[in-house]
């Protein structure tokens, strides 16, 4: 029995990585886990924390670093204002493409809801009728329910840092609640699609955009070295890196580019109360 | 820190007339984790010696912070020492609620509890009312019934799991039974069919 057990248990596995989701790396939960090193107490300006305020302390300083930092929004005024289009109404459609790509098996937020149940959800005609009412109602009114903004955090340690006494060696991961989840990328679906159109996104970005890849950044790389090389001369590549880039980003920045990529003003409102808290 | 430490001294132990030569290294290894040596609540030997005609010595000894409610507060044990020349030393450590083990909740994916949770949601959120989102409040209103039917089905159809490093995500109820079987029976055959 045990033997039956553990053969069906392992074939349902292997067919949902081989053939459903395609995604090998789910057999990485398979292989044993290295031990983190003993622990020691992470320190903070050479101090060690020792209790859960100088702990919480060190974390937010660490990830929230550029927070309230004084920026110049006059940078902006180099880039051209588009003119606004109207935001049309989301669809039932939008959802349902959305929601298909996502991973059954993914962590879901404090709401305990899973992709598996939110997909039941959606494929119920009263459920999506009310999700995509919700959607449009928080645009047209520009606002972000509070329920969507609870999330639990995890902090998960870094593979393969030599020691583990920073708070650097480890990442923090928000779970938010799925609803808000499955909303969140509609919208920002939306927003790719309209500022993809009118030319906003400038060409040689090509992280976190669709259609666009590592391979084009690749091509784009080995064009500019044999364009080099024609004329004679060496290539030389200069990488960096910026640190805290993505929790550094400024809230009414992000909000003045809205305005300025041709948003409907209450895409703008909307993103103003949805940074809110 | 605490244990044998095999010094024969008289701070510790009057009847002893000499001072250790190794009392300082262990005083300074002590004041450097803030520790300090603990009375014990019921003052005696810790060692039992198996002459009758030898003394009995205290070695086992208790560094503790003072600023602990452990501090001074410690005891031997003498009637658990059993055949051995050691009396076991005894302190009651006390842990708040934070350090105890938070279960954990789950569904099993498949199983039935997870339908009747799926067809719960489901049900509730179908007959609720978003006709009239027109205003943040009952935007606000709305998000919270979904969230309070999410809530409510998690509540009543999830059950308290212990997850172990023993665990197998492959076991599942047809291995309870069978398991179950071999318990109530204890015949060979029921063990390999289990197997």
């Amino acid at each position: 029995m045990v033997k039956a057990s553990k053969n069906k248990f392992f074939e349902e596995k292997i067919t949902e990585i081989a053939a459903t989701n395609k995604q090998p790396w789910d057999l990485m939960n398979c292989i044993k886990c290295k031990m983190l090193p003993a622990t020691k107490a992470i320190k903070h300006n050479g101090q060690p924390c020792t209790n859960n305020h100088l702990l919480w302390q060190a974390l937010d300083s660490t990830y929230n670093s550029a927070t309230n930092r004084h920026i110049n929004l006059n940078i902006l005024n180099e880039t051209p204002t588009h003119t606004p289009i109207e935001w049309s109404p989301f669809s039932k459609a939008e959802f349902i493409d959305t929601i298909a790509k996502y991973n059954n098996s993914s962590a879901p937020g404090p709401d305990h809801i899973t992709w598996r149940t939110l997909k039941c959800i959606i494929n119920n005609e009263q459920c999506i009728t009310h999700i995509v009412r919700l959607a449009n109602a928080c645009i047209n009114l520009s606002t972000w329910p509070s329920h969507f903004k609870e999330s639990t955090s995890v902090i998960i340690p870094k593979p393969q840092k030599p020691s583990y006494d920073m708070p650097k060696s480890f990442r923090p991961i928000v779970l938010l609640n799925t609803l808000s989840k499955l909303i969140e990328k509609v919208i920002s679906h939306k927003m790719q699609f309209h500022t993809t159109a009118n030319g906003y996104i400038y060409p040689n970005q090509l992280g976190g955009v669709q259609q666009r890849s590592m391979a084009d950044a690749g091509i784009f790389l080995t064009h500019l070295v044999h364009a080099g090389w024609t004329k004679g001369l060496h290539t030389s590549v200069l990488a960096f890196d910026i640190a805290q880039f993505f929790p550094s980003l400024n809230h009414s920045f992000l909000t003045a580019c809205v305005t300025k990529a041709g948003f409907d003003h209450k895409i703008s409102f909307f993103f103003y109360n949805y940074l809110l808290n | 820190m605490a244990g044998d430490f095999n010094i024969w001294n008289s701070d510790w132990d009057p009847q002893y007339p000499h001072y250790s030569a190794h009392i300082n290294d262990l005083m300074i290894i002590a004041d450097s984790f803030d520790l300090d040596l603990s009375t014990p609540t019921n003052p005696g030997p810790t060692r039992f010696a198996g002459n009758p005609l030898d003394s009995n010595s205290i070695l086992n000894l208790m560094f503790i912070n003072p600023q602990n409610r452990e501090y001074n507060n410690h005891s031997i044990i003498e009637h658990h020492r059993y055949p051995s020349d050691h009396a076991p030393l005894s302190v009651e450590i006390q842990i708040s609620a934070k350090n105890t083990v938070i279960p954990r909740c789950s569904i099993k994916p498949n199983s039935k509890d997870k339908l009747k949770y799926d067809s719960y949601i489901l049900t509730n959120m179908s007959s609720l009312c978003s006709s009239d989102l027109n205003s943040k409040d009952k935007v606000e209103k709305f998000t919270n019934d979904v969230a309070n039917i999410f809530n409510t089905a998690w509540n009543r159809f999830s059950k308290e799991t212990k997850i172990t490093k023993h665990s197998k995500a492959w076991w599942d109820q047809e291995c309870d039974n069978n398991l179950r079987t071999y318990h109530q029976s204890q015949t060979t055959d029921n063990w390999t069919k289990f197997k």
